[in-house]
């Protein structure tokens, strides 16, 4: 029970089916410069957004393109799906949750029309950042095909 | 207290936004981007591009503390130079 209590590490699963690739690798600057923070990037095969972890949503946006969780240990992650899918103004996203929603890791969190997003010249490439630096110490993350835990943070 | 329209197309999103976030690192007042009576903390990018600021919305920078006039003017010069 102890071990629990003073547990450091916050496990991500993947919030969406596909290829975990580098932030590096996002054709975006602000992620790929890690100009918001640290974290991995999701080539998806479908649409489904799942929950990476148990937690609060902190924050939908009102185009629907992303969303913000924070865990028990005060981590926030931003999952923002797609990019510039800002300009997409919410067509082609459904949201199944709203802000102060309590989630459990694998809840579906949005279900978003990739042939629509990709018909509309823009990159499914999905981008997860942990957005407050001063709340967490490293990342180790497991490229390749998305299955079970990709991604530890040290908190 | 300054004030701004938003006229870029796509709003204030993450470009912008995280440009604000880092040179709120170079103050130490307390800075608030408020909309509609809304207010965010200029230090959360979260927070910044949960606001859904887009065209046309009025935003007014409040900064508090030693620097506060100095932040209110290196915040509106990013939103003004992204508009």
């Amino acid at each position: 029970m102890l071990k629990g209590l003073f547990k450091k590490t916050v496990q991500l699963s993947a919030p969406m089916v596909g290829q975990i690739i580098r932030l590096e690798e996002v054709p975006d600057e602000v992620f790929s410069g890690k100009m918001i923070g640290e974290g991995f990037a999701v080539n998806p095969a479908s649409g489904q957004v799942v929950s990476p972890v148990d937690g609060e949503i902190i924050q939908i946006f009102p185009t629907k393109h992303a969303i913000g969780i924070k865990t028990k240990e005060g981590l926030e992650i931003l999952i923002h799906v797609g990019i510039d899918t800002v300009e997409l103004k919410g067509q082609g996203f459904e949201a199944f949750i709203e802000k102060g929603s309590q989630v459990k890791a694998g809840d579906l969190l949005l279900e978003v029309d990739k042939a629509y997003v990709e018909a509309q010249g823009k990159s499914m490439i999905t981008p997860i950042v942990f957005t407050n630096p001063q709340n967490y110490k490293s990342i180790d993350v497991n490229y390749g095909e998305s299955s079970g835990i990709v991604c530890e943070v040290k908190v | 207290m300054k004030s701004i329209i938003i006229k870029s197309e796509n709003g204030l999103h993450a470009r912008p936004a995280s440009l604000i976030v880092n040179t709120c690192q170079q103050f130490t007042s307390e800075i608030f981007l408020v909309k509609d009576g809304n207010k965010a903390n200029a230090r959360s990018i979260m927070n910044l591009m949960a606001m859904g600021i887009v065209t046309g919305d009025k935003i007014t920078i409040e900064a508090i503390g030693e620097d506060a006039e100095a932040a209110e003017i290196a915040i509106f010069e990013i939103i003004e130079g992204a508009n």
